[in-house]
């Protein structure tokens, strides 16, 4: 094994994640390269400093005030506004006409299939995905960040309680490829296509 | 500490919205969410609050956990990307990062350690090394920080920290290795590490 490819497997020898075959063929690279036993000394040494670095005990009160928290979210009801009698009748004839136009108005958009603004959006997505695709980004990602559109930033990570379920071509390990001006330019891309739409 | 039954029932008793089970969750994993939100922030009062935003996002949200997945990897996915939506905010608000140095008692995680040694000038050297590292780690780019503070400061395999940051394991294996080439090129090149770094040889080759 060349010194070069050692030098890229220590951290994962320090860590025992290698495999029994490659882990010895480190071993007996190690015993005649004093440069590599050296690096490896080093590394061990990074790796232990940042062990006994330290780390601090949560405040006594950290967990009572969690969970006060987390009552006082669940039980405080939604804010509603007091109104009278004849205000409540005419918010709630406005909700009902609403509702009905608004189901009518689904009905015959779904009869007439996607309308020009939705075929505007999806083409532009398809072409922009294309694009980014011919540079060697996967496409996939895009599901993720158009559903992690909030407001006018751009949150990459769409659902952040579900990430054990995202594979490897989620958009998080995505961005981590791209260089600060690649990741600049992409969301710059992505907030004008959403402007458009 | 509940295993890991004992711990799905709580899930469960959350579930149904049963808020001492959910304070028992909290109790368990509270020292894992705030040492990785302290060891991204260096600031106890900001990494208690984004702990406890993890919680409570996790407590509305609970419905959602699929036990395939650890707890304790589920929250600190959530705690790694509330992390990360901070630090990026902060930077596009032109906000600078707190320096990574403790300036008093309650905030120094060294003075916080039990005395192993109650030598004065021994628990300078174990402060003074652990503000070097911290130091050296505010270098890193988020990505490769997470990845040293799950794997040195929570001790999880390369396995579960791929599925903390949502990436392959061989992604965490070289993420980890240049992270760390890049902690060594800080530590052993700075004058102030010279010392430290003289004393790494010796004790690394010594081993």
């Amino acid at each position: 094994m060349k010194c070069t490819r050692v030098r890229k497997e220590l951290s994962a020898y320090i860590d025992g994640e290698l495999s029994p075959r490659a882990r010895t063929s480190i071993e007996e690279h190690l015993t005649r390269c004093p440069e590599c036993s050296r690096r490896k000394a080093e590394l061990v040494f990074v790796v232990e400093s940042v062990r006994r670095a330290g780390t601090i005990e949560p405040s006594a009160s950290f967990c009572a005030d969690t969970v006060r928290r987390a009552r006082t979210t669940r039980e405080v009801p939604y804010p509603t506004p007091v109104i009278g009698r004849k205000w409540a009748f005419a918010v709630a004839s406005c909700l009902v006409v609403g509702v009905c136009a608004l189901g009518w108005l689904t009905i015959s958009a779904s009869r007439r299939g996607p309308g020009p603004a939705d075929t505007l959006f999806y083409e532009e997505f398809a072409q922009f995905a294309r694009a980014l695709e011919q540079d060697g980004l996967d496409a996939t990602v895009f599901r993720s960040v158009f559903l992690g559109i909030e407001s006018d930033e751009l949150i990459f990570t769409a659902d952040p309680f579900g990430a054990p379920d995202l594979s490897g071509d989620s958009i998080g390990p995505m961005l981590d490829t791209l260089s600060e001006d690649e990741e600049r330019e992409l969301r710059t891309a992505l907030l004008e296509l959403v402007k458009e739409v | 500490m509940v295993g890991r039954d004992g711990e799905l029932a709580l899930i469960l008793k959350t579930k149904n919205g049963d808020l001492e089970a959910f304070g028992e969750l909290v109790r368990t994993h509270q020292s894992l969410v705030v040492n990785f939100c302290y060891g991204m922030l260096a600031n106890r009062e900001d990494a208690e609050d984004l702990a406890q935003e993890t919680f409570l996002r996790a407590f509305s949200a609970i419905k959602n956990y699929k036990p395939r997945a650890k707890f304790s990897t589920w929250l600190l996915t959530i705690a790694k990307n509330l992390t990360l939506n901070f630090l990026r905010n902060k930077r596009r608000r032109g906000e600078r990062t707190e320096p990574r140095r403790w300036a008093d008692g309650e905030n120094d995680p060294i003075a916080a350690l039990p005395a192993t040694n109650p030598r004065p000038d021994e628990a300078l050297l174990r402060k003074e090394r652990a503000q070097w590292v911290h130091g050296a780690m505010q270098e890193l780019s988020d990505t490769h920080q997470s990845i040293v503070i799950l794997r040195d400061f929570e001790g999880m395999t390369y396995e579960e920290i791929a599925n903390v940051m949502g990436c392959r394991k061989g992604t965490v294996k070289s993420r980890l290795s240049r992270a760390r080439e890049q902690l060594r090129e800080i530590l052993l090149t700075r004058d102030v590490a010279s010392e430290h770094g003289a004393t790494a040889a010796q004790q690394g080759e010594a081993s």
